[in-house]
Order: structure tokens, then C-alpha cells, then sequence
């Protein structure tokens, strides 16, 4: 069809101006999949991004926080497994899937964070 | 051949035309994509004030206002609000036996827990801090304090305690300051104060689980906040609220804490009584135009239950729901259309 069509150079511009737009909105996207990315933040530095969709079999991480933290990652979730502190609340946190899902340890001053881009889920939850 | 009349003359052919119109297509399913999805935010996680904090932002300047958000509030609990912070105006407004010069937002914030207070019909207080101490629901191993403690930490109870003159601060009759209820409020209120100076299109803070939202979220004209299910995790929700720029705190039994010779002792405390408050209501949430005012009434409310918290409400502008213990929901006319039960276990009573 293009073989067949005269572009000027007016044209080329345009096509290129417009996938040059479109490929900086696509470029904060691009290696991200649906709610597959957890943050885990230490002492208020992001420590590191895990992307548990991406993982092949359950595995287990220890975080180097005091009180110490065992994370479970499975392909379908993350969640901490163990946790050395009083309160045991980030465990009872339970697993970890969607956008937004959080499990906090005051005493560690860690978080895991669930980002993603599922729809319909409430901007924040009070509690 | 096509010709873009008006001030472009600018000459392309069908097949041109065409193209572009798929790739705008393209953008604009992108945009709306990005838009739907939440994409273009920026989200922050913090531990500060002895809380999580998590805030979302959108647009011009949202990382710098995430980390300016996270900032003063951790400048404010250290130099301000905390009362284990020895270097805070709370820590030496206690400690000093005289009066101390604070500054124009210490006065300001004690001002408007005062009237709050009273209002309460003492059960709640800003002087609670002998009492607190007494229970102190932090430790890892807990004591319930003998009645003779209480009477005595009750004894320094009450607003009427503070003196305020210009800047100075004064504390009569053994008062401790604790804005353990006001907390979580007072740094939502910073955070808006941050956002309101910033470029951001909109934001929302999420602090110890009070909510502050801040002018829109992207491609939506309401923001919608999940009220946590007090049966479940912190991360389950029963309702959902669709609101503009407000503050929503949830006070609940199931938050922090104890059980002794088979009592559970939760952590709030009615400064009437000097004891944890013995209720059915297992959660309210509270949405007011700021956060001090959300934190301390979802307090209130959850100390007074349904029936006599609403004269409070009325007179603050703001509404409320109430989780009793058998799951039935009852909430403030105002609430009307703008909160949805999910969670088919619970029941709205009106």
C-alpha cells in the first residue's frame, strides 16, 4: 500500500514527530506487566524492586533489617513469611497480589509495596 | 490528495493520512490508558513518626513534593509533635517548669485541639500524657495500671491545663502533653500545606492510615478510598467512598492491643475514665475537611458510638461510619450515595 504513495517530506515529519510522541509515552511502560512489581523500602531508601510475576519458583529472601524479615515469593504473590519483631502485623499482612496491597514492620522500618496498574481499586484505604 | 486548510499548508496523501490516524488512535489509547490506570503518579513508602506513609502524586513536581511530604513530616515529629523526641515543643513544653516560647504553628495546632477537646465532653484530651504513660500500649510485655495509678494520672488530666499566651506555653497541675490522637492528622494537614505550595495536579497521603487527598486524581474526578475491614487485613476493604479534597481517619479496636487474665484492652483510652474504652463498635471512619479534625473525631466517635457522636459531627461538618461487632454499617446522612458496601458480610442499617 505505502509503495504506492507519494510521501513528501512535509509527511515524513509528521509520521515521525508523531511516533516520536508516542514512543515517550510508551517508554515508562515498556517492561512493566499488571501489578507484578513489589518496592520493598528499608529505613526510607527503596532497597530493591522485585518483579515476582517473572518468578519461576517459590523462593525465599531475607532482608538486611533489624528486626530481620523473610520475604516469600511465589508467581503470584510476595508476602513476609518470618519476622523477628513483637507484633508480627507485616506478617499478618498475609500475601501480597494486587496494586496497592502493603505489608509495614514499624520496628524494621520496612515496607512492601504492590505496584501495578489493576483497575477498579480504591485510590488509598483508611485504617 | 488531502490539503490541512488554514494556517498549516502542509500537503500529505490518503495513505498518510490514514497512518496518522492510526497512530493517534495509538496515542490516545495509550493516554487513556496511562490516565485509567494511574501511571503517570508517583508513589513514595516511608516509615516516619513511629508510621507508614505512602503518598501518590500527579503531575509538574511529583517526586520533589513525594519527598518533601515524607520530609516535613519526619522534620515535624522530631522538632514539633513527638513526645519521645527530646528536642520537640511537645517533650519541652512538658519538661520546662516555666512557660516556653514555642512559635506561631504550635499555637495554632494547640488552639484548634482545644475547643476539639471540649467538645469531647472530656473523653478525649491533649493532657493525657501522664495516663498514657501509665498504660504505655508501645511496650512489647504490658501491665494493666492499678486503679490508684489511674486516679493519679487522671488527676493532671484536662485541657483547662494548657495556658496559651501569645506564643508561650504553659502547662498547670503536673499536664503532659500527648497528641497521640491528634498525630497522624497533624502530619495529613502538613502534607496538604506541601501540596497546596507545589505544582502537583493531585496527590494523596496515606499516613498511619489517615487519608488526605489533595485536588484530583488523574482522569477521574473523585478519589476513592477503601475503608479497611476490621475483620480482615490491612489490606481488605468492606466500602468504598467516592470523595473530593478531604481528610478520612479510621479509629478501631482491632489496631493495637492486649489481652490479660482473658480482657481485651485496646489502645483507646477515655480520658474521662482513664481506662480503654469498653464498646461494641469495632471501627469508625471519620471524613472532615482536615486532618486534625478527622483523627480526633474518629477518636471521639469511636469512644461515644453512633447515637451520641452526631451532635460533634454536625457542629464539625463532618460525616462518619461506624463498624459495630456483629458487621452492621451505620452512617451519617451526608454519606448518601458517596459510600458503597463491597463486602457482602456487611450490612447498612438505615
Amino acid at each position: 500500500m505505502f509503495s504506492k504513495l507519494r510521501l513528501k517530506k512535509s509527511d515524513l515529519l509528521l509520521i515521525a514527530g508523531v511516533l516520536f510522541i508516542a514512543f515517550l509515552l510508551l517508554l515508562p511502560r515498556l517492561g512493566k506487566s499488571e501489578g507484578s512489581t513489589a518496592v520493598i523500602t528499608i529505613d526510607n531508601k527503596e532497597y530493591m524492586i522485585i518483579n515476582f510475576k517473572e518468578t519461576e519458583a517459590e523462593y525465599f529472601l531475607d532482608l538486611p533489617c533489624e528486626p530481620k524479615i523473610t520475604l516469600r515469593v511465589t508467581k503470584d504473590c510476595i508476602c513476609v513469611s518470618e519476622a523477628g519483631c513483637p507484633d508480627q502485623i507485616c506478617v499478618n499482612a498475609g500475601e501480597l497480589h494486587g496494586d496497592g496491597d502493603r505489608a509495614v514492620c514499624l520496628p524494621a522500618k520496612t515496607v512492601i509495596s504492590v505496584r501495578g496498574s489493576q483497575k477498579n481499586l480504591p485510590d488509598a484505604i483508611a485504617y | 490528495m488531502f490539503f490541512l486548510k488554514g494556517r498549516f499548508k502542509i500537503k500529505f496523501t490518503k495513505g498518510t493520512a490514514v497512518t496518522l490516524l492510526l497512530f493517534a488512535a495509538l496515542l490516545a489509547a495509550v493516554a487513556a490508558d496511562f490516565v485509567m490506570t494511574g501511571d503517570l503518579s508517583f508513589k513514595l513508602d516511608a516509615v516516619a513518626m513511629g508510621s507508614d506513609i505512602s503518598v501518590k502524586t500527579f503531575g509538574r513536581g511529583k517526586k520533589t513534593t513525594a519527598q518533601e511530604i515524607i520530609d516535613t513530616i519526619q522534620r515535624e515529629d522530631k522538632f514539633y509533635w513527638s513526645a519521645k523526641e527530646p528536642e520537640s515543643f511537645i517533650s519541652r513544653i512538658n519538661a520546662s517548669a516555666n512557660s516556653l516560647l514555642t512559635d506561631r504553628r504550635v499555637v495554632n495546632v494547640l488552639s484548634e485541639i482545644i475547643p476539639i477537646c471540649a467538645d469531647s465532653g472530656g473523653e478525649l484530651d491533649l493532657t493525657v500524657g501522664e495516663l498514657t504513660k501509665s498504660w504505655n500500649f508501645d511496650a512489647d510485655t504490658h501491665i494493666v495500671p492499678s486503679d490508684e495509678t489511674i486516679k493519679n494520672a487522671l488527676k493532671t488530666v484536662g485541657f483547662g491545663n494548657v495556658a496559651i499566651d501569645n506564643l508561650n506555653v504553659y502547662l498547670r497541675n503536673g499536664a503532659q502533653l500527648d497528641l497521640g490522637a491528634f498525630g497522624k492528622g497533624i502530619a495529613c494537614d502538613a502534607a496538604k500545606t506541601v501540596m497546596e505550595r507545589s505544582k502537583i495536579s493531585g496527590g494523596v497521603a496515606i499516613i498511619g492510615g489517615s487519608i488526605l487527598t489533595y485536588g484530583k486524581p488523574s482522569g477521574k474526578e473523585k478519589w476513592t478510598v477503601g475503608l479497611r475491614n476490621p475483620n480482615g487485613s490491612s489490606n481488605e476493604y468492606f466500602a468504598v467512598l467516592e470523595v473530593g479534597e478531604c481528610a478520612v481517619s479510621t479509629s478501631g479496636s482491632y489496631e493495637k492491643y492486649f489481652v490479660q487474665n482473658g480482657v481485651l484492652y485496646n489502645h483507646i483510652l477515655s480520658a474521662k475514665t482513664g481506662k480503654p474504652v469498653n464498646t461494641t463498635i469495632k471501627s469508625v471512619s471519620v471524613i472532615s475537611s482536615s486532618g486534625l479534625l478527622s483523627d480526633a473525631l474518629s477518636t471521639i466517635c469511636f469512644i461515644l458510638g453512633y447515637e451520641k457522636s452526631l451532635e460533634i459531627l454536625e457542629k464539625y461538618n463532618s460525616e462518619a461510619v461506624f463498624v459495630d461487632n456483629d458487621n452492621f454499617v451505620y452512617m451519617t446522612d451526608g454519606l448518601e450515595g458517596i459510600l458503597t458496601i463491597t463486602d457482602g458480610a456487611f450490612k447498612s442499617v438505615q
